[in-house]
């Protein structure tokens, strides 16, 4: 895999992504921080097409009862749930929250990403949401959301 | 024995716990006094109690109690739900 150094990357970027596009992965090598992490440049198709295997489950955990009146759905892999008094609102919820937390755990990576606090797995669903850009149609849609309702 | 909590009671335990509601979103988040990061949704919107099973997978998945039972006597404040008495343990 192609490593390239920051000062020669930013005389190239133009020439770098379009061998990105067509799917090449780049190293981008900073001489100056030699202990940090290697960083790629990659296509983002092929990291969507990778974020697609993150696949959704759910489990209705509550339902209407003697000491609560509404649906809980609780998605397994992040831990987000929606709370309803319908099926239907509580989806709606969930579309919120979810939504939500994308949007706190991007804006807070370090604190999401250290291997302490056990979210770090939760990265590349979000990612997923936060390419829908708030589009709650199409995170009903990528989050299969229709199939929880069919329960 | 079953233990109910509210919403409140929710918003309450997170405080406890040294988090803080993240800007106008439904997250909460910060790190306890036992050094722990934590991040739990909470549905300021929504009155009345919590159902058993989302109770059950707040204390544990995000709140990082060891069971409901831990985190009724943390929230009630008792000797043995206090962070650092012999009997207050977080799961990992």
């Amino acid at each position: 895999m192609p490593s390239v150094p920051v000062h020669e990357a930013k005389n190239k970027l133009s020439a770098l992504r379009r061998e990105a596009v067509i799917g090449k992965e780049f190293l981008l090598a900073d001489a100056k921080r030699k202990d940090d992490q290697p960083v790629s440049l990659i296509s983002t198709v092929l990291l969507d097409e990778l974020c697609e295997t993150k696949t959704f489950s759910y489990e209705w955990i509550d339902g209407p009862g003697k000491e609560n009146d509404h649906y809980s759905l609780y998605n397994l892999e992040t831990g987000v749930y929606g709370v309803g008094p319908t099926k239907m609102e509580a989806v709606e919820d969930f579309i919120d929250n979810i939504i939500d937390y994308a949007g706190v755990y991007f804006d807070d990576l370090p604190f999401y990403l250290s291997s302490s606090g056990g979210r770090r797995e939760h990265y590349w669903y979000l990612r997923r949401v936060l390419r829908c850009e708030g589009d709650r149609e199409r995170i009903y849609r990528i989050l299969d959301l229709d199939k929880v309702l069919a329960v | 024995m079953g233990y109910t909590f509210t919403w409140d009671d929710i918003e309450k335990i997170c405080r406890k716990l040294g988090m803080k509601r993240q800007g106008k979103t439904a997250v909460w988040k910060g790190v306890g006094p036992d050094g722990v990061k934590r991040s739990c949704i909470i549905h300021a919107k929504h009155k009345g109690n919590v159902g058993s099973g989302l109770a059950l997978k707040n204390a544990i998945k995000e709140l990082k109690f060891a069971s409901v039972e831990e985190m009724y006597r943390f929230l009630k404040g008792s000797r043995f739900g206090q962070p650092g008495s012999a009997c207050f343990s977080f799961s990992s």
